[in-house]
């Protein structure tokens, strides 16, 4: 905390020292969250029996940025978050970077960077970008954020446009993922028993991402189409409280999202599929340990939290949104997931969000998920109030 | 059917009309005469930051009937798109919040006194401080 304030105030006097062109921007939302019907005890780790409701669901940034001149700004956000049992109102560093833009073709950031995956997940803790409250959990995952949710190394990003032919915009990060940075995956490690001192850690990250618009005044301008691939691997020292030896474990994740979205000015329309697979890789004689018929129940507690065997899992979501006026905006959204592995499940979500912009700054949302799954049939109501600057 | 025809067009006339006949503009040191529609949707969804080698900054009004036509038939987009467009920008660190201005007379003001400046008003509100950027 003491840091980023403190970097803030560097950025702030630096920028009044040279009269540099500083600007700062902030957010706060406040959400309330309530479950029905019949939740599994376990499903992922948000939505863990809240039937009482709970306001534990609040998010606040700031950040700042400087335009050294027209070609170099540097900028950060820090981000606090409470999430359920998760955050505890931990300050940490969401993104922060040096840019230098050779020319609109091409430019290199260097730093902490969002990781641009599918349309949302470079925005994901923008919440006045979006109207949902929530994203599809089915692609955007809270319980996989952190390692998806920022990269720290460099990127390269460019955009070609052309009347003729439209808009060609790409970005490539490489780096690794501070896994520990973004909370309660070391912490669910705890909770089922895998480690006496969970240390799960990013090893390498590496995410291309590629978007192509059609042209402005084509009989499909609106159109947007993007497909984005990351791959990384993260490392574990497993110290099993029950178990035959500490190991190293490692897990290779690939994803591939396809995406479009369709917006005009009263509505717009849009799809996501993606495909991720979980590929660990465990000394075989551990493993032939843990497939005994012994530690069977144990395993099947771990394989929620640490993939175990490989996994597989296709989910999609589609959505339609219509801007009624120019303040009140109503989305339909409907979600599937597929996990093939050791733990075969299936889910559809419907979702009905609501969003009211009550004038530039503040936005009230109201959302009601609706969740048929191999587990259970439940709902989820969530109401927020929102603020930026 | 000409009847309808007829309805049709006049609708279109009176609502064309309603939105007034919106123009870029820039300042005249700025040497700026001419954008290409790709450039412009560029410039103004914060990817883009040049014409041709000139360096430029849009600048948009709050709000009104200005912007709102400016959106629609310049972008393609409602002014409430556009907003989401630069808060995912600000707040992902790509780029500063856009300038906003409160009316024509200020954003008059504003592009004649900076010349990197690109901004747009009604025609009729138009005087000799500032000049029409033509979009090819």
């Amino acid at each position: 905390m003491r840091l980023l304030l403190f970097s803030n105030f560097i950025l702030v006097v630096a920028s009044n020292l040279v009269a540099l062109d500083f600007s700062y921007n902030g957010q706060l939302t406040q959400t309330y969250l309530q479950t029905t019907g019949n939740q599994p005890d376990y499903d992922g780790f948000m939505f863990n029996r809240t039937d009482e409701g709970s306001w534990k669901f609040t998010e606040m940034t700031l950040g700042g940025s400087v335009d050294v001149n027209e070609n170099f700004r540097v900028g950060l956000q820090g981000i606090s978050r409470v999430y359920g049992d998760y955050g505890n109102y931990d300050i940490t560093l969401d993104w922060g970077y040096a840019d230098y833009r050779f020319s609109d073709y091409f430019g290199i950031r260097a730093g902490k960077v969002r990781n641009a995956l599918g349309l949302y997940n470079e925005s994901r803790d923008v919440d006045s970008a979006r109207n949902s409250i929530l994203l599809s959990q089915d692609i955007y995952e809270e319980s996989y954020r952190a390692f998806i949710n920022s990269i720290i190394g460099a990127s390269v990003y460019g955009s070609f446009e052309k009347d003729t032919w439209g808009t060609f915009d790409y970005q490539i990060i490489f780096g690794n993922v501070d896994i520990a940075d973004d909370f309660f995956f070391n912490d669910e490690l705890a909770k089922v028993g895998v480690n006496k001192s969970p240390d799960f850690r990013g090893d390498w990250h590496a995410t291309a991402y590629l978007e192509y618009a059609v042209p402005w005044g084509s009989r499909l301008d609106g159109l947007k189409l993007a497909f984005s691939h990351s791959e990384f691997r993260a490392k574990a020292d497993i110290a099993p409280v029950f178990g035959p030896r500490d190991f190293e474990y490692d897990l290779d994740v690939s994803t591939t999202i396809y995406s479009i979205e369709y917006d005009q000015f009263d509505y717009t329309l849009g799809a996501e599929y993606m495909h991720r697979l979980f590929g660990p890789k465990i000394p075989d004689d551990v493993s032939a340990v843990y497939d005994a018929p012994a530690f069977a129940a144990l395993r099947a507690g771990w394989d929620g939290i640490l993939s175990f065997s490989t996994n597989d899992v296709r989910a999609y979501y589609v959505y339609g949104a219509y801007h009624f006026t120019e303040k009140y905006t109503a989305q339909l959204m409907y979600s599937v997931s597929d996990h093939r592995g050791r733990v075969d499940t299936d889910s559809n979500t419907y979702t009905f969000s609501q969003r009211y912009d009550f004038d530039d700054y503040v936005v009230g949302k109201l959302e009601y998920k609706h969740i048929l799954s191999d587990t259970g049939k439940w709902g989820v109501f969530l109401a927020r109030l929102g603020l930026s600057f | 059917m000409n009847k309808n025809y007829f309805l049709i067009v006049l609708i279109f006339i009176l609502s064309s009309s309603c939105f007034g006949d919106i123009v870029l503009i820039a300042s005249k040191a700025s040497g700026i005469k001419s954008i290409s529609k790709s450039e412009l949707v560029s410039i103004y969804s914060g990817r883009g930051k040049r014409i041709g080698s000139k360096s430029v900054k849009p600048v948009m009004l709050k709000g009104g009937d200005v912007h709102e036509a400016f959106c629609k038939i310049f972008l393609k987009r409602s002014p409430s798109s556009v907003s989401k467009i630069w808060k995912k920008l600000v707040f992902t660190g790509k780029a500063s919040m856009i300038k906003t201005l409160s009316d024509e007379a200020d954003m008059i003001r504003q592009v004649s006194s900076h010349s990197e400046y690109l901004g747009y008003v009604d025609r009729k509100n138009i005087n000799d401080d500032v000049v029409i950027v033509e979009v090819r």
